[in-house]
């Protein structure tokens, strides 16, 4: 029963950071859909699509995992206390 | 020194370092388990070096900036869609895939599901995704060469067949690590350093405008505009995203590797640097098919997209520097064809030995044949059936070969990894059932485009749905799966309850033994 416990907190972890992962990923074609002068706008001279996609989506991937890989240990040990106090 | 003699040289001393490389992982290893996985002892970040070097292929090197070169803004979510499918499969099963102790996927479904039936569609699989993510590379390499030197493309299809039959033979999988970690330092500086100095000449010659003619105009430099000039650029997007982000985890060659994590959370921390080296390679590849725009608007005839990056240098920098520059690139194509085709091999060859060679060969002899000698039997057939398809199928772009295996991975082993994971009701007739649907719906559909081409069903909305398969063949194998184990409750394997301790408990914690080992 404790491992219900644990299964039910990491998979809604997983969830959060897939559903956060999602946002993003199918989130920016989705507004360039919906606002399509976003396609044009450019920063510097490199359009927003181009920079968006080609370099700044990398970097908040990354901050995803690592707060993936934080959380979930945190859970881990915090059952492993729950299991020792036993 | 000519282009070609410099091309030459760069190509055999990358061919001689991995061979070396794997001799001296000879000497290391000498029994089987260590020949299998490097006897689990290797650290967190020089696994995700070797998972990155082994990772990073002919489409990542070469068919990434073809792609951009050719189609323009879409195709920047090839390389994203490469990188976040090692986080999906960090979020969803990292860890207790390396819990579950087993050594290949054919392992896995066969110690969560208890069947060898579904064993032995698993390895089927396998080796049908391992053939078809092998073909690019061999032909990614006869491109190179022939590109570089002239020379006729199926010389450098030959010399990484053997290159790397060699090595897998020689040295397993501990000369394996060592080589592939190795290569990806390799693979980075040989993209990043010429990219930093053409972007600097480009930038000296007062930055022109990539050419946009040719590639229906104006189009090129947009979001959602080309997609090859698919009809459905949108839904060719979403989809091409879904394959890439769910089919990593299925990858026969990706897997393995986690078994030399010394426990889950080594397993954890190691995906989390292999998406951080991934972004960083993927940061440049996209830089050849711009400036591919500026200075080479037309390609010269007879030459593929996929050649793009190799064709720059001497373009943007004639003489020497050219020269130099465009040896480096080509001995880091090579080092990407030789590292993703090693570890493909080593997978491939795996599941041939333990589930088709071992046991016909052991029955025949009356069981005393020794399993390096079946390994290196199974090796050979695991590289010269796609070496031979690499002569039939020349006209499909690397990255779309690639990513149809990446469509399959998706369609099969990513619903039965996740149910399996994390779902007590998975029956085997549910798992059973996933595997078949989701395999003939995306064979089916990748059979079609790749023989025909979308044109064939009278384009449009089928033609799109043939082509980017995964957006509804994923669901559709999940849904499967799903239903059929609601209906079959009586095929719940008996060991669930265990195996999913086995799958979630910190390896700490493991009842009878303090060892994280133990299995």
């Amino acid at each position: 029963m404790y491992l219900s416990a644990l299964l039910r907190a990491q998979l809604r972890l997983s969830l959060a950071i897939l559903l956060g992962i999602a946002v993003v990923v199918l989130g920016l074609p989705t507004l360039f859909v919906l606002a399509p002068a976003t396609r044009d706008v450019h920063i510097g001279s490199i359009p927003l699509p181009w920079l968006a996609v080609g370099v700044l989506i990398y970097p908040v991937v990354f901050i995803a995992a690592r707060i993936y890989v934080h959380q979930s240990e945190r859970i881990e040990r915090e059952f492993s206390d729950l299991m020792r106090q036993q | 020194m000519t282009i070609a003699q410099a091309g030459v040289l760069a190509i055999a001393l990358v061919c001689a370092v991995t061979l070396g490389a794997g001799a001296l992982g000879l000497r290391i290893s000498r029994t089987t388990s260590d020949f299998y996985v490097a006897g689990r002892s290797v650290s967190a970040a020089w696994n995700a070096s070797a998972i990155g070097g082994e990772y990073l292929s002919a489409a990542s090197f070469l068919g990434i900036a073809g792609l951009v070169y050719a189609l323009g803004a879409d195709m920047l979510w090839f390389p994203v869609g490469y990188t976040v499918g090692y986080v999906i499969l960090l979020v969803l099963v990292a860890a207790p895939l390396r819990r579950s102790g087993a050594y290949t996927l054919p392992d896995f479904a066969e110690a969560r599901l208890e069947s060898r039936r579904v064993r032995a569609l698993a390895s089927l699989l396998v080796v049908g995704i391992g053939w078809l993510y092998l073909l690019p590379q061999f032909q990614g390499a006869g491109i190179a060469l022939s590109t570089v030197t002239g020379a006729p493309p199926a010389l450098g299809s030959l010399i990484v067949a053997v290159v790397v039959l060699a090595n897998v033979t020689a040295g397993g999988m501990r000369s394996i690590t060592l080589v592939q970690a190795m290569q990806y330092w390799l693979k980075l500086t040989a993209i990043s350093v010429p990219a930093f100095v053409l972007l600097a000449l480009w930038w000296q010659s007062g930055a022109p405008a990539p050419a946009v003619a040719g590639t229906g105009g104006a189009d090129w430099a947009e979001a959602l505009s080309g997609f090859g000039g698919r009809e459905h650029p949108v839904y060719a997007t979403y989809s091409t995203i879904l394959a890439l982000c769910f089919g990593t985890m299925g990858l026969p060659h990706v897997l393995v590797r986690f078994y030399t994590n010394p426990d889950g959370r080594a397993a954890r921390r190691t995906t989390l640097v292999v998406v951080g080296l991934l972004g960083l390679f993927y940061l440049f590849t996209p830089v050849y098919g711009v400036l591919g725009r500026v200075y080479l608007p037309t390609l010269p005839a007879g030459r593929r997209s996929d050649s793009v990056t190799l064709l720059l240098p001497s373009i943007v920098a004639p003489g020497t520097l050219g020269t130099v520059l465009s040896a480096v690139l080509a001995g880091g194509a090579f080092a990407a064809f030789l590292s993703t085709a090693s570890g493909l091999t080593i997978s491939v060859a795996g599941v041939v030995d333990q589930d088709f060679l071992a046991r016909t060969i052991g029955r025949r002899a009356g069981g005393d044949v020794p399993r390096i000698r079946t390994f290196r039997l199974a090796a050979a057939v695991a590289v010269a059936v796609p070496y031979a398809a690499s002569w039939l199928a020349v006209n499909t772009s690397l990255a779309d070969t690639v990513g149809l295996a990446f469509a399959v991975a998706a369609s099969t082993f990513c619903p039965v990894l996740v149910l399996g994971v994390w779902w007590r009701r998975l029956s085997v007739a549910g798992a059973t059932a996933g595997l078949v649907t989701g395999g003939v719906l995306a064979l089916t559909a990748t059979t079609v485009t790749v023989l025909a081409g979308p044109s064939a069903v009278g384009g449009g909305w089928p033609g799109a749905l043939l082509a980017q398969p995964a957006a509804w063949t994923v669901p559709t194998a999940f849904v499967v799966a799903v239903i059929v184990s609601y209906a079959t409750r009586g095929s719940v394997p008996v060991g669930t309850a265990r195996t999913m301790v086995r799958l979630h408990v910190p390896e700490n914690l493991r009842s009878g033994t303090r060892m994280p080992h133990a299995e």
